[in-house]
């Protein structure tokens, strides 16, 4: 340990008289000169054995082409077969792809990929670090950043650069307002909620350099016993059609109703946080502040009275709203408000398109 | 178990200077952190132990605190102090953690996140600085020979073998939490002790929290006024009447 210079995280067993306590490790400051470029999380996922993109990737990576005056890094962590989406991710603007691998670590593995991440920035050391903001972004950016000692900003909506600098935007306290945050040391980090920014336009053939690098497991990652996969999570960011269910929703039978016409009618189902919390549909279906932001040609609002909060996450061409109240503050922002009963306009929709 | 006082965000207004009126709005326990304490509670009758109800905050946030204890917590402790505000998640993530390894608990729950500020980012840097293990996303947990803690990813559901130390983020009320605080729990609350803890009791030096020892700083603050449209409101007591307008839209 005798080479350490106090910037790792693992070396704990004292001997090390340079280290620092935890949270306080010697990252980059804004001064140092050599941060440059941004790198991006490509969270991936397997579907029927295909390997995938997740669907708020290319918009970080349009983003971060967009705003970085260096090279864009991508990341992803995987087994060999995820090598064929390298082209995906050039052609959308990435230049240096790094693929990380380890053969005895099997799926999602939050504190290996942490370790990994700040070590792969220490090594690259870019300017900026973006992640989307999904479950598994969520947990892993926060890992990294205390490993790297620097700051984040959750669920960004809007990033803007002046030089290396990020200025990283998003809603706080129930998005009646918007703040503007700035990290003091590099990279500066941030995760951006899913939706915010459109797949960027494709440049096929274009090259770039792919980097298979290999990590560590950790032995703080959890044993998992069992992984059931969970049914009816579509994706409601890529949705064009929405048809989406808050509190006013009263009968269970309303969701599986909602579900059928969405089937019926090419949409997908969301929520609003109160119907989330009921544990009536996931919370990745849950459309606002704290869950998706979406942008359907069409969102139909079923008894959603239309918070701040959830309107922050709602940025359709039009809105239709079925509410009991007349002066839902959803109504403001809608073409077409129906007062009615949310259950019974469901129902009839449903009857509607069976006969 | 790591609770917060929050405002309650319906009622959150903005001057038109963009500063938050907090004043006047009535605060309450963050919903995340209520799911925290019912887990909380839950794991102690299995396996046994206490629970701490911890929050950071001012002086009022000793409101919720009394509340963890009208649902049984064994005791609380507010940490309250001058010199934490301003903090960001890592300030106030180092500040527990101060707390937490200064008296040894090595099983922190916490809410997935506060409604206040949503962002989710304590738990996993707090495991990171305690190097404790760190389960996220907990909907429910089930008693064994071992414990199985179930954690909702957005594709997945895994179960996983808790080892301790560790730092829960929770997601989901478990089964069988009880709606309101029982008698005694209630009665007991009421004239249990809150212990105040403050920066000089953390051994933490003052440039590692609160504004100082944040990483990131907000520079710009803007009310957001989203437009408003003409609204063509349509008189829905007919359902069906109401199911075809929609459906003409759908197929606009």
């Amino acid at each position: 340990m005798s080479d350490c210079n106090g910037s790792c995280s693992t070396c704990s067993n004292g001997e090390c008289k340079d280290r620092l306590p935890p949270g306080m490790l010697t990252a980059y400051d804004l001064e140092q000169d050599v941060a440059e470029g941004i790198m991006v999380f490509a969270e991936v996922y397997e579907h029927d054995g295909v390997w995938m993109l997740h669907p708020a990737v290319p918009g970080l990576i349009g983003k971060a082409a967009e705003l970085s005056s260096g090279r864009v890094f991508a990341v992803m962590f995987g087994p060999s077969d995820l090598k064929p989406l390298s082209e995906q991710l050039f052609s959308m603007g990435v230049d240096t792809l790094y693929h990380m691998r380890c053969p005895s670590v099997k799926g999602f593995a939050p504190n290996a990929y942490a370790d990994a991440l700040a070590e792969l920035c220490d090594r690259t050391c870019p300017a900026s670090f973006l992640i989307p903001a999904t479950p598994q972004g969520r947990e892993l950016a926060p890992l990294t950043a205390a490993r790297l000692g620097v700051g984040l900003t959750a669920d960004c909506t809007i990033l803007e650069s002046d030089g290396r600098r990020l200025l990283m935007t998003r809603p706080a306290l129930g998005g009646n307002i918007l703040a503007t945050i700035e990290s003091s040391k590099f990279p500066q980090m941030a995760t951006v909620r899913p939706g915010t920014f459109p797949s960027p336009s494709l440049e096929e053939g274009r090259k770039g350099t792919f980097i298979v690098r290999p990590f560590r497991p950790s032995d703080k990652d959890p044993e998992v016993t069992d992984t059931r996969v969970s049914t009816g999570n579509a994706d409601i960011t890529e949705a064009k059609i929405l048809i989406s269910l808050g509190n006013g929703v009263r009968k269970r039978e309303s969701v599986d109703i909602a579900l059928k016409i969405a089937e019926l009618i090419g949409a997908s189902v969301s929520c609003s946080r109160a119907m989330a919390d009921r544990g009536w549909l996931p919370h990745s279906r849950q459309v606002g502040q704290s869950g998706k932001a979406v942008s359907p040609d069409l969102y139909i609002a079923f008894g959603i009275s239309g918070s701040v909060q959830h309107m922050a996450g709602v940025r359709a061409s039009r809105i239709i709203t079925v509410n009991r109240d007349a002066d839902a503050p959803i109504n403001s922002y809608a073409e077409k408000a129906i007062v009615a009963d949310a259950d019974a306009v469901l129902k009839a929709m449903l009857r509607s398109l069976q006969q | 178990m790591l609770v917060k006082q929050v405002p309650d965000p319906s009622l959150v207004t903005v001057s038109p200077q963009g500063t938050l009126l907090r004043e006047g709005v009535p605060s309450m326990l963050d919903p995340f952190g209520r799911m925290a304490l019912m887990l909380a509670l839950k794991m102690r009758d299995e396996i046994g132990g206490t629970v701490t109800a911890i929050s950071m905050g001012p002086k009022q946030a000793e409101e919720v605190l009394r509340k963890c204890l009208e649902f049984g917590a064994d005791d609380a402790v507010l940490m309250t102090d001058r010199r934490f505000a301003g903090s960001d998640t890592m300030a106030t993530a180092r500040a527990l953690a101060a707390l937490i390894s200064n008296e040894g608990y090595d099983l922190v729950l916490c809410g997935m996140q506060a409604t206040d500020g949503d962002t989710a980012q304590v738990p996993p840097e707090l495991a990171t600085l305690l190097g404790y293990r760190i389960y996220s996303y907990v909907s429910e947990a089930r008693f064994g020979d071992s414990i199985t803690l179930i954690q909702t990813y957005e594709r997945y559901e895994q179960d996983s073998l808790l080892e301790t130390p560790a730092v829960l983020s929770v997601c989901r009320t478990p089964e069988g939490s009880p709606q309101l605080p029982s008698l005694k729990d209630f009665v007991r609350a009421s004239k249990a002790e809150i212990r105040t803890v403050t920066l000089d009791d953390l051994q933490l030096p003052e440039r590692m929290t609160g504004l100082k020892g944040s990483e990131t700083k907000v520079t710009k603050v803007e009310t957001y006024v989203r437009e408003t449209i003409r609204t063509e409101r349509i008189d829905g007591s007919d359902p069906s009447q109401a199911a075809d307008i929609i459906l003409r839209e759908v197929k606009g």
